[in-house]
């Protein structure tokens, strides 16, 4: 995916959010003021009010200046991701891997904001929102898991992460026949909200690029429980779902932690969970490595059946995206 | 008022691992040098009984007691093994044989094994000393 973004912070500070320049489509009324930057030392203008359209002439200006971003007000976000599904992502003559591409560049701005506010609220709202949207693109069985592997980014972004383990978690709960009265939706959600508790962890240890010390370990090893302990207590987090940010690191073999559960104690949806966590961390670049070659992930995977992790999911997911 | 009789009629549902069965000379869970705590730990290896307080809505507790092994004990809370997985913040009550109760709050645990959880939890109300009258 070659859409880039700013950081949100400078940007937010100032009121507003970067959105990419293909998820308006043409001559709609938009719900919104759209604005463009013409200066990056200065706030974005206003380019189209709210209640006007963009022509087709001003996407083909903003392709041939190569400008790819627009931004709207911060305020105006809940406006946008509506617009959004109206135009997009519910529209079904849209194609699927479009949808999908939409709905991961269109979510990135706001997905950052909410992680890095202060309450859990605006991110367990994000993930709500997203698991729907995410599983009405997933749950199109003509579009193969290869397809959706080929349109994730593989950066080191938390939002990449979070997201992808969502779309991971969706294809292994697809391919064991896992449907929507099995909660499928709050399976997404559930995977979003994977590594809440690393909200509560320094930065420079999550990017560290030595190895670990001991102790470093440790506090990392704090994030499920972090996690748990920020939503247990709220009625819009499932039991379920907080499961996957409880028992995600735990082992089949019971070597894992936060507790060491072994084998069936481990929430089934949390072992989904570990897979695609594994899956992604390994086929991503992180700060200290570049991205492992897929065979390699595959090995361990392979390896891992039976004591990292169960062997029914890996078997799943191969599956639905297999090694080559 | 819990006393011997009383403990004895609770079936301890606890299955020590090898290693553990011979439960004096079991080892320590902890690391005496561990520099990270308020109040240094006393080990010891001394039954108690705890009863969970309903904590969250979607955990089912029952409404019982339950004998526990208590292997470590400072001013601020205790270390114990108990048959089952207990959750962050989940919150307990604890009756120490010589009568005395004390409010816990879970902040760790780690399975030992099948039926077999270490939990650390802290005392609602930090002891004003480690003599046994407040904790035995």
């Amino acid at each position: 995916m070659s859409t880039s973004f700013e950081t949100p912070t400078s940007l937010e500070r100032m009121g507003f959010l970067p959105i990419a320049v293909d998820t308006i489509t043409a001559s709609v009324a938009l719900p919104f003021d759209l604005f463009l930057r013409v200066d990056p030392i200065v706030p974005p203008v206003l380019y189209r009010e709210h209640q006007l359209a963009l022509e087709p002439r001003d996407l083909e200006r903003f392709a041939s200046q190569d400008i790819n971003t627009l931004y709207i007000r911060v305020d105006d976000h809940s406006a946008y991701r509506n617009f959004l599904v109206e135009t997009i992502l519910h529209n079904e003559s849209v194609p699927t891997p479009k949808r999908f591409r939409i709905l991961q560049t269109a979510n990135k701005a706001v997905f950052e904001m909410a992680f890095s506010s202060r309450s859990a609220a605006q991110l367990v709202s994000f993930a709500n929102e997203y698991g729907e949207e995410l599983v009405g693109i997933v749950s199109d069985e003509t579009v193969a898991g290869t397809e959706l592997l080929d349109l994730m980014a593989h950066d080191y972004y938390t939002y990449t992460h979070a997201t992808n383990v969502s779309v991971l978690s969706l294809l292994i709960a697809r391919q064991i026949g896992m449907g929507v009265r099995d909660g499928i939706v709050a399976l997404a959600t559930g995977a979003v909200l994977h590594d809440l508790g690393k909200r509560r962890i320094a930065p420079a240890l999550l990017n560290e690029k030595k190895r670990l010390t001991k102790r470093q370990f440790e506090t990392l090893q704090e994030h499920p429980k972090l996690g748990f302990l920020e939503v247990c207590d709220r009625s819009d987090v499932l039991w379920n779902q907080l499961m996957m940010i409880y028992q995600h690191h735990e082992h089949w073999d019971g070597r894992g932690y936060p507790v060491g559960a072994s084998g069936e104690e481990i929430h089934p949806w949390a072992r989904m969970c570990a897979v695609a966590d594994v899956y992604d961390a390994m086929s991503s670049a992180r700060p200290y490595r570049a991205p492992a070659p897929i065979h390699e992930v595959w090995e361990v995977l392979e390896k891992g059946c039976g004591q990292h992790f169960d062997a029914e999911y890996v078997k799943a997911l191969k599956s639905v995206v297999p090694p080559c | 008022m819990l006393n011997e009789a009383m403990l004895s009629k609770l079936d301890c549902e606890i299955v020590l691992p090898e290693g553990y069965a011979d439960r004096e000379a079991s080892p320590q869970f902890f690391d005496p040098r561990d520099d990270r705590r308020r109040f240094p730990r006393k080990s010891c290896v001394v039954d108690g009984v705890m009863q969970y307080q309903r904590t969250y809505p979607w955990l089912r507790r029952s409404n019982g007691y339950y004998r526990v092994m208590i292997r470590d004990v400072s001013r601020g809370g205790i270390g114990f093994l108990h048959s089952e997985e207990m959750f962050p913040d989940e919150k307990a009550r604890f009756v120490f044989l010589n009568g005395t109760e004390r409010g816990l709050i879970v902040k760790r645990c780690r399975r030992i094994g099948p039926k077999c959880y270490q939990i650390g939890a802290e005392f609602d109300e930090v002891l004003s000393d480690l003599s046994e009258g407040n904790w035995r």
